[in-house]
């Protein structure tokens, strides 16, 4: 009754209501496990996420699991629900997290840490790993930051490395096993691979855990649909895991190795049985480059046979320029006009072959001649600043390609008629990341960003030409967390009890908060972002071996420097070291048979 | 056209009016019920509410029309209905040959509250008169309670007791209950659990609208 009277109090009840379509409830009796999986985020944004969805449906086909999803409340709801003393529920039951079994955090950014604190406070919660007790949840984190676990490693009981659809299973039979004992659970848990219990350092990196075949791997047959509007709010089918490109920058290019690819068939299936299931009217093709995806053409014409006359809408985000053909966009407009997205991420060619973006000038303009000629007439483009070796002229090159683009546009006899073009630089900050080729790269400065950010505002010219970026404060706050270490959990704490929390959303965000933790805690930005780290260093993530050797990564500098591309891993293998940990479906030697 | 009557209830009370077009399209694909598209650039069902329902008050027969593409068997459509509906929605009936929906003149609400505040909210409702603002987009305006509604019941029920009223819903006046509420509250403080179920509508000769 508590909740009711708080719910018609706050903004938005539906957030924390519960109740939707898809959301599973399970008998309490029948149930072994209680486990909470918790967004550090806002209910729109972690309802876009699909990493939750798939987990959501592989600990709920256990019988004796049940899972329940817990967001992190928005401001007023928080206050309302501290007033109250109700503390922090799951959604499916309304119970209180802290009687659960397990509290298990994903985290997808840097900027969530601090509600990962802020969840934990309003669940009442022991905050720190060394002070629960038997009687309080086991906390446990996963997803791509845990990639270096370390700057939040004192608040988690125990991290799982990689992919979880098996890992977290195992954990769960494990747990059983240990007749529900804190304390022998996580003894034996340290003990598997893809674990890492910060309580317990492991003597070898932590293996990162990787999906083998991901047709076999469960896959939701349902989503939870929620009623109001959440930022991705469609049927997500995720068509392959892993990226063959090797862009120096992208993180995920690397932690999601080796590539692995769903065969049409199967996704077919899925996306019939997740419309039917849920009642969406869009399906998304989900993957870190859907145009590297082999048979594209195949599984786009096939989805489109049952969606045209559903009134299905599809989409293709994360399409590459360089093989962008004119039957997919055709086939991507063949329901629904929409934009055209690319990313550059660097002005010059010069840039992007440091950076190993292998996308030509040329490219460029080829797909946009084409989408313009089949009546598109707007372009978002997205790009980077402060990568390694940059000077003025590549950021001028940002412009200059804009330009270009807004000039191909007016030079076309058949774009669409009595239509304008707009072109969108979306602008953000490049932050060095673990497990990359720039992972010892120094991170420019705060007023180096907005330096750079002006100049390239002074030069772009024409009003079709629009330019988006973020205050690069939160860049350099990111980049610290990321590259960070143990030290840093008392930032983190400094910056909870001086009131920090959704610092992902700006207008929450409070720079001069993290500054201050940070120089009370006696450290610095310098050191975790600006300096340059020599390669010989020990990093805080040498604890974590994500099967991508770091010998490939200083090889991948070194050809940076040199303004050297590596090919696609189609073309010829870069010798990453994957292969030691999974084979996937284009590695040389590990083709699948 | 035809029509569905349905009841939103419990926690469903949350979801409000714009969230309720999202929820009952994916609720129509998910039924699979043959409703007719809109041509043109975006298809889309036609779906048309009777009268939007505020957040934090229960239905006990909403209304939606649509136009169905192809015939089917309304009991059928009833029991697909409810099989894809979230919870706390359940369709009560569903028929064509209807008032439409501009005939919709009041709504009747039955409102609960906690049995000890029946003293004072009988003597509250008992003024001749009980002036409060309504704020809309624009202004606020001074209306009377007393003399917009009109009293059904005052009946007993366990540890609440049911206040029933019919006030104005419709397009020229409408008058939402928790008006009543706020101003109870203005005159006895906080009235913690005040349950609002909006009933049925009638047209302007108080006829029932079906």
């Amino acid at each position: 009754m508590e909740l009711e009277n708080i719910l018609s109090r706050v903004q938005k009840p539906a957030w924390y209501s519960g109740g939707e379509y898809g959301s599973i409830v399970k008998d309490l009796s029948q149930v072994g496990i209680r486990f909470g999986f918790c967004f550090p985020d806002l209910y729109e944004i972690g309802m876009s996420h699909l990493g939750i969805k798939i987990l959501y449906h592989c600990l709920n086909t256990m019988p004796n699991v049940w899972c329940e999803r817990v967001f992190m409340p928005n401001l007023d709801m928080e206050e309302e629900m501290k007033k109250e003393n109700i503390p922090l529920f799951a959604l499916e039951s309304k119970d209180p997290i802290r009687e659960f079994d397990f509290v298990g955090f994903t985290l997808q950014y840097e900027m969530s840490y601090t509600n990962v604190l802020n969840m934990l406070a309003l669940a009442q919660i022991p905050m720190f790993s060394k002070n629960r007790t038997d009687t309080d949840p086991i906390v446990i984190a996963g997803g791509p930051c845990t990639c270096n676990p370390e700057p939040i490693a004192d608040f988690i009981d125990l991290f799982s490395i990689g992919e979880g659809e098996e890992h977290l299973k195992t954990l769960m039979n494990l747990y059983l096993k240990c007749g529900k004992n804190r304390t022998k659970f996580l003894q034996e848990a340290a003990k598997i691979e893809g674990t890492y219990v910060p309580q317990y350092p492991p003597e070898k990196p932590v293996k990162m855990q990787k999906i083998q075949d991901l047709d076999s791997v469960e896959y939701p047959d349902r989503f939870v649909v929620p009623f109001s509007q959440v930022v991705h709010d469609r049927v997500m089918l995720e068509i392959m895991r892993g990226c063959i490109r090797g862009c120096r920058f992208c993180q995920a290019g690397f932690l999601y190795r080796p590539f692995r690819q769903k065969s049409p068939e199967i996704l077919i299936e899925q996306a019939n049985k997740l419309c039917k299931e849920t009642g969406y009217d869009e399906i998304s093709l989900t993957s870190l480059s859907t145009s590297d995806y082999d048979k594209l053409p195949e599984l786009c014409d096939n989805l489109l046979v049952y969606c045209m006359p559903q009134h299905i809408n599809l989409s293709l985000p994360s399409l590459r320029v360089d093989n962008f053909t004119k039957e997919i966009l055709e086939k991507v407009q063949a329901t629904r006009k929409s934009g055209l997205t690319f990313a550059p991420e660097a002005g010059t060619q010069r840039l992007r072959d440091v950076i190993n973006k292998n996308v030509t000038e040329e490219e460029i303009e080829h797909t946009c001649r084409i989408a313009f000629e089949g009546g598109c007439t707007s372009v978002k483009l997205y790009f980077m600043i402060g990568l390694p070796t940059e000077t003025d002229e590549d950021i001028k090159g940002i412009a200059e390609t804009a330009q270009k683009i807004v000039d191909l546009y007016y030079s076309l006899p058949e774009k669409p008629k009595g239509k304008s073009i707009q072109v969108t630089i979306s602008l953000a900050t490049f932050v060095p990341k673990p497990f990359t080729p720039f992972q010892w790269e120094s991170q420019i400065s705060l007023e180096e960003i907005e330096r750079k950010q002006k100049y390239l505002k002074s030069q772009i010219t024409s009003k079709k030409i629009k330019l988006n970026y973020h205050d690069g404060k939160t860049s350099v706050i990111e980049g610290v967390l990321a590259r960070g270490d143990r030290r840093l959990s008392k930032v983190l704490l400094k910056v909870f009890e001086n009131g920090g929390k959704l610092d992902a959303w700006d207008e929450h965000f409070s720079y001069e908060r993290w500054i201050q933790a940070i120089n009370d805690c006696g450290l610095s930005v310098e050191e975790y972002a600006g300096r340059k780290r020599p390669f010989d260093e020990p990093l805080p993530w040498d604890i974590i071996d994500i099967g991508v050797s770091k010998e490939f990564f200083i090889r991948e500098n070194k050809k940076a420097y040199q303004e050297k591309t590596t090919p696609s891993c189609k073309l010829q293998c870069a010798g990453c070291g994957i292969t030691e940990l999974c084979s996937g479906d284009v590695c040389p030697g590990g083709k699948k048979q | 056209m035809i029509r569905l009557v349905f009841s939103k209830k419990g926690l469903a009370k949350y979801i409000s009016h714009l969230d309720m077009q999202r929820t009952m399209q994916r609720t129509l694909r998910r039924a699979g019920i043959p409703v007719w598209y809109s041509e043109g650039f975006n298809p889309h069902p036609y779906l048309c509410f009777a009268s939007p329902l505020s957040v934090g008050i229960e239905g006990e027969n909403e209304i939606i029309d649509f136009r169905l593409a192809e015939e089917m068997p309304f009991e059928e459509m009833k029991s697909r209905f409810n099989q894809a509906f979230p919870q706390g929605f359940t369709a009560k009936d569903i028929y064509e040959g209807f008032d439409p929906v501009k005939n919709i003149a009041f709504a009747e609400y039955t409102l609960s509250f906690p049995k000890d505040t029946q003293p004072a909210f009988e003597k509250f409702w008992q003024r001749d008169s009980i002036p409060v603002l309504k704020k809309t987009k624009r202004a606020q305006k001074e209306i009377d309670l007393k003399e917009e509604s009109q009293t059904v019941s005052l009946a007993e029920n366990g540890d609440f007791f049911d206040f029933t009223v019919i006030l104005p819903c419709g397009s020229e006046k409408n008058i939402n209950p928790q008006l009543i509420v706020s101003a109870l509250e203005e005159n006895v403080g906080k009235i913690n659990s005040c349950r609002i179920i909006r009933n049925r509508f009638y047209k302007t000769d108080l006829s029932i609208f079906q």
